[in-house]
Protein backbone atom coordinates (compact mmCIF):
# COMPACT_ATOMS: atom_id res chain seq x y z
CA UNK A 1 0.00 0.00 0.00
CA UNK A 2 1.50 3.13 -0.92
CA UNK A 3 -0.20 5.19 2.08
CA UNK A 4 1.45 2.83 4.53
CA UNK A 5 4.85 2.98 2.84
CA UNK A 6 4.50 6.69 3.05
CA UNK A 7 3.85 6.07 6.39
CA UNK A 8 7.39 4.16 7.60
CA UNK A 9 9.09 6.52 5.80
CA UNK A 10 7.42 9.38 7.31
CA UNK A 11 8.23 7.58 10.73
CA UNK A 12 11.68 6.40 9.73
CA UNK A 13 12.06 10.25 9.16
CA UNK A 14 10.90 11.79 12.63
CA UNK A 15 12.73 8.76 14.76
CA UNK A 16 15.95 10.37 12.58
CA UNK A 17 14.81 13.68 13.62
CA UNK A 18 14.29 12.40 17.04
CA UNK A 19 17.89 11.34 17.27
CA UNK A 20 19.44 14.52 15.58
CA UNK A 21 17.43 16.77 18.17
CA UNK A 22 18.50 14.53 21.05
CA UNK A 23 22.34 14.80 19.67
CA UNK A 24 21.86 18.40 19.51
CA UNK A 25 20.34 18.72 22.90
CA UNK A 26 23.27 16.63 23.89
CA UNK A 27 25.45 18.89 22.81
CA UNK A 28 24.14 22.33 23.75
CA UNK A 29 24.26 20.59 27.52
CA UNK A 30 27.88 19.78 26.91
CA UNK A 31 28.59 23.14 25.71
CA UNK A 32 26.83 24.98 28.24
CA UNK A 33 28.58 22.80 30.77
CA UNK A 34 31.73 23.02 29.55
CA UNK A 35 31.22 27.64 29.61
CA UNK A 36 30.15 27.05 33.32
CA UNK A 37 33.41 25.02 34.00
CA UNK A 38 35.04 27.83 32.59
CA UNK A 39 33.61 30.22 34.21
CA UNK A 40 33.56 28.91 37.15
CA UNK A 41 37.54 27.99 36.92
CA UNK A 42 37.98 31.69 35.91
CA UNK A 43 36.11 32.78 39.12
CA UNK A 44 38.28 30.06 41.31
CA UNK A 45 41.86 31.14 39.70
CA UNK A 46 40.62 34.58 40.42
CA UNK A 47 39.82 33.87 43.97
CA UNK A 48 43.39 32.15 44.44
CA UNK A 49 44.73 35.16 43.26
CA UNK A 50 42.65 37.60 45.38
CA UNK A 51 43.63 35.30 48.69
CA UNK A 52 47.23 35.27 47.80
CA UNK A 53 47.14 39.05 46.81
CA UNK A 54 45.48 39.63 50.49
CA UNK A 55 48.22 37.24 52.25
CA UNK A 56 50.56 39.17 50.58
CA UNK A 57 49.28 42.68 51.80
CA UNK A 58 49.04 41.45 55.07
CA UNK A 59 52.02 40.42 54.72
CA UNK A 60 53.88 43.99 53.81
CA UNK A 61 51.37 45.76 55.82
CA UNK A 62 52.49 43.94 59.24
CA UNK A 63 56.09 44.12 58.24
CA UNK A 64 55.91 47.99 57.35
CA UNK A 65 53.78 48.52 60.87
CA UNK A 66 57.42 47.69 62.30
CA UNK A 67 59.64 51.04 61.32
CA UNK A 68 56.47 52.53 61.48
CA UNK A 69 57.03 51.77 65.18
CA UNK A 70 60.17 53.43 65.24
CA UNK A 71 59.51 56.36 63.11
CA UNK A 72 56.60 57.72 64.46
CA UNK A 73 57.52 57.48 67.91
CA UNK A 74 61.40 58.65 67.93
CA UNK A 75 59.75 61.94 66.29
CA UNK A 76 56.94 62.27 68.65
CA UNK A 77 59.65 62.39 71.23
CA UNK A 78 62.30 63.96 69.41
CA UNK A 79 59.58 67.25 69.79
CA UNK A 80 59.20 66.88 73.26
CA UNK A 81 62.74 66.65 73.72
CA UNK A 82 63.10 70.11 71.30
CA UNK A 83 60.59 71.28 74.13
CA UNK A 84 63.57 70.53 76.88
CA UNK A 85 66.19 71.67 75.09
CA UNK A 86 64.29 75.26 74.62
CA UNK A 87 63.47 75.06 78.40
CA UNK A 88 67.26 74.22 79.43
CA UNK A 89 68.37 77.10 77.32
CA UNK A 90 65.94 79.68 78.86
CA UNK A 91 68.02 80.34 82.09
CA UNK A 92 71.62 80.87 80.18
CA UNK A 93 72.68 84.06 79.54
CA UNK A 94 73.04 84.39 75.36
CA UNK A 95 73.50 87.17 73.13
CA UNK A 96 70.23 88.52 71.29
CA UNK A 97 71.00 87.26 68.04
CA UNK A 98 72.60 84.28 68.75
CA UNK A 99 69.11 83.61 70.92
CA UNK A 100 67.26 85.04 68.11
CA UNK A 101 69.15 82.14 65.66
CA UNK A 102 68.59 79.55 68.61
CA UNK A 103 64.51 79.86 68.52
CA UNK A 104 63.60 80.19 64.82
CA UNK A 105 66.23 76.94 64.49
CA UNK A 106 64.55 75.03 67.28
CA UNK A 107 61.15 75.84 65.98
CA UNK A 108 62.04 74.60 62.50
CA UNK A 109 63.26 71.63 63.77
CA UNK A 110 59.72 71.53 66.02
CA UNK A 111 57.54 72.00 62.93
CA UNK A 112 59.56 69.53 60.90
CA UNK A 113 59.36 66.47 63.39
CA UNK A 114 55.51 67.54 63.49
CA UNK A 115 55.43 66.59 59.70
CA UNK A 116 57.13 63.34 60.31
CA UNK A 117 54.78 62.48 62.54
CA UNK A 118 52.04 63.70 60.68
CA UNK A 119 53.05 61.73 57.32
CA UNK A 120 53.83 59.04 59.33
CA UNK A 121 50.44 58.56 60.85
CA UNK A 122 48.91 59.00 57.13
CA UNK A 123 51.35 55.63 56.07
CA UNK A 124 49.64 54.32 59.27
CA UNK A 125 45.97 54.97 58.28
CA UNK A 126 47.42 53.23 54.72
CA UNK A 127 48.77 50.46 56.25
CA UNK A 128 45.55 49.88 58.66
CA UNK A 129 43.45 49.64 55.45
CA UNK A 130 45.46 47.41 53.62
CA UNK A 131 45.26 45.54 56.51
CA UNK A 132 41.20 46.03 56.72
CA UNK A 133 41.05 44.93 53.22
CA UNK A 134 42.38 41.32 53.67
CA UNK A 135 40.80 41.15 57.04
CA UNK A 136 38.73 37.55 57.81
CA UNK A 137 35.02 39.00 59.42
CA UNK A 138 35.37 41.34 61.97
CA UNK A 139 32.48 42.86 64.32
CA UNK A 140 29.12 41.20 64.69
CA UNK A 141 25.89 41.43 62.73
CA UNK A 142 22.89 42.68 64.11
CA UNK A 143 20.03 44.63 63.40
CA UNK A 144 20.47 48.78 62.35
CA UNK A 145 18.65 52.11 61.37
CA UNK A 146 20.05 52.63 58.24
CA UNK A 147 18.96 56.23 58.10
CA UNK A 148 20.51 56.31 61.82
CA UNK A 149 23.73 55.06 59.74
CA UNK A 150 23.47 56.74 56.95
CA UNK A 151 23.34 60.22 59.05
CA UNK A 152 25.72 59.50 61.50
CA UNK A 153 28.43 58.60 58.47
CA UNK A 154 27.45 61.69 56.55
CA UNK A 155 28.25 63.72 59.64
CA UNK A 156 31.79 61.74 60.36
CA UNK A 157 33.13 61.98 56.78
CA UNK A 158 32.04 65.78 57.01
CA UNK A 159 33.63 66.38 59.95
CA UNK A 160 37.01 64.03 59.45
CA UNK A 161 37.15 66.29 55.66
CA UNK A 162 37.17 69.76 57.57
CA UNK A 163 39.78 68.48 60.18
CA UNK A 164 42.17 67.23 57.22
CA UNK A 165 41.25 70.42 54.76
CA UNK A 166 40.48 73.57 56.92
CA UNK A 167 38.69 75.42 54.22
CA UNK A 168 36.58 72.69 52.92
CA UNK A 169 33.05 73.01 52.27
CA UNK A 170 30.09 70.99 50.72
CA UNK A 171 26.36 71.32 50.40
CA UNK A 172 24.83 68.15 52.05
CA UNK A 173 21.35 66.87 51.38
CA UNK A 174 19.03 64.45 53.20
CA UNK A 175 16.77 62.50 51.55
CA UNK A 176 16.04 59.64 53.73
CA UNK A 177 12.85 57.60 53.38
CA UNK A 178 10.76 57.06 57.38
CA UNK A 179 9.78 53.60 56.11
CA UNK A 180 13.75 52.60 55.93
CA UNK A 181 13.68 51.22 58.99
CA UNK A 182 16.20 48.31 60.07
CA UNK A 183 18.23 45.85 58.48
CA UNK A 184 20.67 43.28 59.59
CA UNK A 185 23.86 44.15 58.76
CA UNK A 186 27.94 44.47 60.38
CA UNK A 187 27.01 48.08 61.26
CA UNK A 188 31.01 48.57 61.27
CA UNK A 189 31.78 47.56 57.61
CA UNK A 190 28.58 49.08 55.94
CA UNK A 191 29.40 52.48 58.33
CA UNK A 192 33.36 51.70 56.55
CA UNK A 193 31.40 51.27 53.07
CA UNK A 194 29.35 54.60 53.64
CA UNK A 195 32.76 56.49 54.59
CA UNK A 196 33.99 55.43 51.82
CA UNK A 197 31.54 56.42 49.27
CA UNK A 198 30.65 59.94 50.89
CA UNK A 199 34.73 60.92 51.18
CA UNK A 200 34.82 59.50 47.50
CA UNK A 201 31.76 62.00 46.63
CA UNK A 202 33.53 64.82 48.54
CA UNK A 203 36.50 64.47 46.57
CA UNK A 204 34.88 64.53 43.07
CA UNK A 205 32.33 67.40 43.76
CA UNK A 206 35.65 69.35 45.54
CA UNK A 207 37.74 68.74 42.57
CA UNK A 208 34.68 69.45 40.27
CA UNK A 209 34.77 72.82 41.70
CA UNK A 210 38.29 74.06 41.73
CA UNK A 211 37.93 72.58 37.95
CA UNK A 212 34.89 74.87 37.11
CA UNK A 213 36.00 77.96 39.32
CA UNK A 214 33.33 80.42 41.31
CA UNK A 215 29.44 80.00 41.15
CA UNK A 216 30.23 75.93 41.54
CA UNK A 217 28.18 74.77 44.23
CA UNK A 218 29.81 70.85 45.72
CA UNK A 219 26.63 69.11 46.77
CA UNK A 220 26.37 65.42 47.72
CA UNK A 221 23.01 64.00 48.43
CA UNK A 222 22.35 60.84 50.38
CA UNK A 223 19.05 59.02 50.07
CA UNK A 224 17.81 55.78 51.65
CA UNK A 225 14.56 53.95 50.19
CA UNK A 226 12.79 50.85 51.42
CA UNK A 227 11.83 48.53 48.63
CA UNK A 228 10.33 45.75 51.20
CA UNK A 229 12.42 43.24 52.49
CA UNK A 230 15.83 45.48 50.74
CA UNK A 231 16.68 48.43 51.42
CA UNK A 232 18.45 50.97 49.11
CA UNK A 233 21.07 54.07 49.38
CA UNK A 234 22.02 56.20 47.12
CA UNK A 235 25.14 58.58 47.75
CA UNK A 236 24.87 61.07 44.73
CA UNK A 237 27.91 63.55 43.93
CA UNK A 238 27.89 66.36 41.46
CA UNK A 239 31.70 65.86 40.77
CA UNK A 240 33.77 65.56 38.19
CA UNK A 241 31.94 61.83 37.09
CA UNK A 242 33.85 58.14 36.55
CA UNK A 243 34.52 58.21 32.32
CA UNK A 244 33.13 55.01 30.85
CA UNK A 245 36.88 53.76 29.70
CA UNK A 246 37.59 53.42 33.46
CA UNK A 247 34.20 52.48 35.32
CA UNK A 248 35.08 48.76 34.73
CA UNK A 249 37.66 48.78 37.10
CA UNK A 250 36.60 50.85 39.69
CA UNK A 251 36.30 48.15 41.91
CA UNK A 252 39.45 46.23 41.35
CA UNK A 253 41.70 46.38 43.91
CA UNK A 254 45.00 49.27 43.98
CA UNK A 255 42.95 50.97 40.82
CA UNK A 256 42.54 54.68 42.09
CA UNK A 257 42.01 57.54 39.68
CA UNK A 258 43.80 59.88 43.13
CA UNK A 259 47.57 61.34 42.67
CA UNK A 260 49.83 59.41 44.71
CA UNK A 261 49.74 59.54 48.40
CA UNK A 262 46.16 60.39 48.10
CA UNK A 263 44.09 56.90 47.61
CA UNK A 264 44.87 53.25 48.31
CA UNK A 265 42.47 51.65 45.61
CA UNK A 266 41.47 49.66 48.61
CA UNK A 267 38.29 51.81 49.15
CA UNK A 268 35.86 50.57 46.13
CA UNK A 269 37.24 47.48 46.15
CA UNK A 270 36.57 46.96 49.81
CA UNK A 271 33.29 48.02 49.52
CA UNK A 272 32.33 45.72 46.95
CA UNK A 273 33.17 42.43 49.07
CA UNK A 274 31.65 44.29 52.18
CA UNK A 275 28.21 44.87 50.02
CA UNK A 276 28.33 41.96 48.12
CA UNK A 277 29.96 39.05 49.43
CA UNK A 278 29.47 40.01 52.94
CA UNK A 279 25.77 41.22 52.66
CA UNK A 280 24.52 39.67 49.53
CA UNK A 281 23.48 42.72 48.23
CA UNK A 282 24.53 45.15 45.06
CA UNK A 283 26.09 47.93 44.55
CA UNK A 284 25.69 49.51 41.33
CA UNK A 285 27.06 52.90 39.53
CA UNK A 286 25.00 55.94 37.07
CA UNK A 287 27.43 58.31 36.10
CA UNK A 288 27.53 61.16 33.57
CA UNK A 289 31.07 62.62 32.65
CA UNK A 290 31.13 66.42 34.15
CA UNK A 291 27.86 66.08 35.58
CA UNK A 292 27.38 63.42 38.48
CA UNK A 293 28.44 60.17 40.21
CA UNK A 294 25.44 58.14 42.30
CA UNK A 295 26.33 55.31 44.32
CA UNK A 296 23.43 52.80 44.03
CA UNK A 297 23.38 50.05 47.26
CA UNK A 298 20.71 47.63 47.98
CA UNK A 299 20.80 45.30 51.06
CA UNK A 300 18.81 42.97 52.15
CA UNK A 301 16.96 43.12 55.44
CA UNK A 302 17.86 39.62 56.24
CA UNK A 303 21.21 38.53 55.92
CA UNK A 304 21.43 35.84 53.36
CA UNK A 305 23.98 33.92 54.37
CA UNK A 306 25.66 34.58 57.90
CA UNK A 307 28.35 32.66 57.37
CA UNK A 308 29.67 33.95 54.11
CA UNK A 309 31.89 36.56 56.43
CA UNK A 310 34.04 33.82 57.77
CA UNK A 311 35.29 33.28 54.20
CA UNK A 312 38.40 34.95 53.31
CA UNK A 313 38.12 36.51 50.33
CA UNK B 1 65.48 48.47 96.68
CA UNK B 2 64.47 49.00 92.99
CA UNK B 3 61.21 48.20 90.66
CA UNK B 4 62.06 46.54 87.44
CA UNK B 5 60.52 46.46 83.97
CA UNK B 6 61.81 44.09 81.67
CA UNK B 7 61.46 45.01 77.71
CA UNK B 8 61.87 41.91 75.47
CA UNK B 9 62.43 43.11 71.87
CA UNK B 10 65.21 41.56 69.06
CA UNK B 11 65.63 44.95 67.61
CA UNK B 12 67.99 47.23 69.94
CA UNK B 13 66.44 50.26 68.76
CA UNK B 14 63.37 49.03 71.25
CA UNK B 15 66.02 50.22 73.87
CA UNK B 16 66.83 53.40 72.78
CA UNK B 17 63.39 54.35 72.02
CA UNK B 18 61.99 52.90 75.70
CA UNK B 19 64.83 54.49 77.40
CA UNK B 20 64.09 58.20 75.84
CA UNK B 21 60.25 57.81 76.43
CA UNK B 22 60.92 57.01 79.98
CA UNK B 23 63.45 59.01 80.69
CA UNK B 24 62.04 61.11 83.38
CA UNK B 25 60.80 58.05 85.51
CA UNK B 26 64.07 56.55 84.99
CA UNK B 27 66.20 59.37 86.09
CA UNK B 28 64.36 59.51 88.85
CA UNK B 29 64.27 56.49 89.71
CA UNK B 30 60.74 55.14 89.84
CA UNK B 31 61.80 51.59 88.01
CA UNK B 32 64.70 50.50 86.29
CA UNK B 33 64.40 49.12 83.05
CA UNK B 34 65.88 46.55 81.59
CA UNK B 35 66.31 45.29 78.16
CA UNK B 36 66.69 41.96 76.67
CA UNK B 37 67.24 40.72 72.95
CA UNK B 38 65.83 37.78 72.60
CA UNK B 39 63.44 35.16 74.56
CA UNK B 40 65.65 32.83 76.55
CA UNK B 41 68.03 35.88 77.41
CA UNK B 42 64.68 37.39 78.79
CA UNK B 43 63.91 33.97 80.58
CA UNK B 44 67.40 34.29 82.07
CA UNK B 45 66.58 37.92 83.52
CA UNK B 46 63.14 37.16 84.51
CA UNK B 47 65.02 34.17 87.15
CA UNK B 48 67.92 36.74 88.70
CA UNK B 49 65.91 39.43 89.11
CA UNK B 50 64.75 38.56 92.79
CA UNK B 51 60.61 38.39 93.46
CA UNK B 52 59.03 41.76 94.03
CA UNK B 53 61.44 43.43 92.71
CA UNK B 54 59.80 42.57 88.83
CA UNK B 55 56.38 44.17 88.87
CA UNK B 56 56.18 44.14 84.74
CA UNK B 57 57.72 42.13 81.68
CA UNK B 58 57.12 43.54 78.04
CA UNK B 59 57.22 41.66 75.38
CA UNK B 60 57.74 42.01 71.10
CA UNK B 61 56.15 38.29 69.81
CA UNK B 62 57.47 38.12 66.20
CA UNK B 63 61.48 36.90 67.05
CA UNK B 64 63.87 34.93 65.69
CA UNK B 65 63.98 31.49 67.67
CA UNK B 66 61.81 31.47 70.67
CA UNK B 67 58.91 33.63 69.92
CA UNK B 68 57.18 35.89 72.41
CA UNK B 69 53.88 33.49 72.53
CA UNK B 70 56.34 30.61 72.97
CA UNK B 71 58.22 32.69 76.18
CA UNK B 72 54.86 33.34 77.68
CA UNK B 73 54.09 29.84 79.69
CA UNK B 74 57.53 29.71 80.45
CA UNK B 75 57.82 32.92 82.21
CA UNK B 76 54.28 32.03 84.04
CA UNK B 77 56.04 29.16 85.19
CA UNK B 78 58.91 30.46 86.33
CA UNK B 79 57.51 33.84 87.55
CA UNK B 80 53.64 33.30 88.02
CA UNK B 81 52.97 36.54 89.68
CA UNK B 82 54.90 38.99 87.23
CA UNK B 83 52.22 40.47 84.03
CA UNK B 84 53.44 40.25 80.95
CA UNK B 85 52.26 42.55 78.16
CA UNK B 86 52.90 41.55 74.57
CA UNK B 87 53.85 43.77 71.88
CA UNK B 88 52.96 43.03 68.35
CA UNK B 89 52.47 44.62 64.83
CA UNK B 90 49.81 41.54 64.62
CA UNK B 91 46.59 43.00 66.09
CA UNK B 92 44.17 40.57 64.98
CA UNK B 93 41.46 38.44 66.76
CA UNK B 94 43.38 35.06 66.46
CA UNK B 95 47.14 36.79 68.65
CA UNK B 96 44.85 38.33 70.97
CA UNK B 97 43.02 35.52 71.69
CA UNK B 98 45.83 33.46 71.96
CA UNK B 99 47.58 36.18 74.39
CA UNK B 100 45.21 36.14 76.78
CA UNK B 101 45.00 32.16 76.82
CA UNK B 102 48.53 31.74 76.98
CA UNK B 103 48.19 34.01 80.30
CA UNK B 104 49.67 37.50 78.78
CA UNK B 105 48.00 40.83 80.65
CA UNK B 106 47.31 42.78 77.91
CA UNK B 107 48.31 42.88 74.28
CA UNK B 108 49.60 46.44 72.69
CA UNK B 109 49.87 46.81 68.59
CA UNK B 110 52.67 48.57 66.93
CA UNK B 111 52.78 51.45 66.29
CA UNK B 112 53.15 51.34 69.95
CA UNK B 113 50.54 53.75 71.91
CA UNK B 114 53.43 54.94 74.74
CA UNK B 115 50.25 56.88 76.83
CA UNK B 116 48.43 53.54 76.96
CA UNK B 117 51.39 52.05 78.10
CA UNK B 118 52.50 54.17 80.22
CA UNK B 119 48.91 53.57 82.03
CA UNK B 120 49.48 49.95 81.85
CA UNK B 121 52.97 50.76 84.15
CA UNK B 122 51.37 53.17 86.75
CA UNK B 123 48.61 50.75 87.38
CA UNK B 124 51.26 47.82 88.27
CA UNK B 125 53.58 50.61 89.91
CA UNK B 126 50.76 51.59 92.54
CA UNK B 127 49.58 47.81 92.79
CA UNK B 128 53.00 47.09 93.75
CA UNK B 129 53.35 50.08 95.79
Amino acid sequence: MPGGGFVLIHSDITQRKRAEEAVRAARDAAESALRELQMAQASLVYAQKMAALGQLTAGIAHEIKNPLNFVNNFAALSSELTDELSDALKPVALPGKVRDEVEVLTDTLKDNLGRVVQHGRRADSIVKNMLLHSREGSGEHRPADINALVDESLNLAYHGARAEKPGFNITLERNFDPEAGMAEIYPQEITRVFLNLISNGFYAATKHATEAGNGFEPKLKAATKSLGDMVEIRIRDNGTGIPSDIREKIFNPFFTTKPAGEGTGLGLSMSHDIVVKQHGGTIDIATEPGAFTEFIITLPRTMVQPGAVEQKN
Amino acid sequence: MSTYILVVDDEPDVEHLFRQQFRRDIRSGRFVMEFAASAPQALERAKTIADPMLILIISDINMPGMSGLEMLPKVKAARPNVPVIMITAYGDEATKRKAAELGAAGLLTKPVDFGLLRQEIDERLQRAA
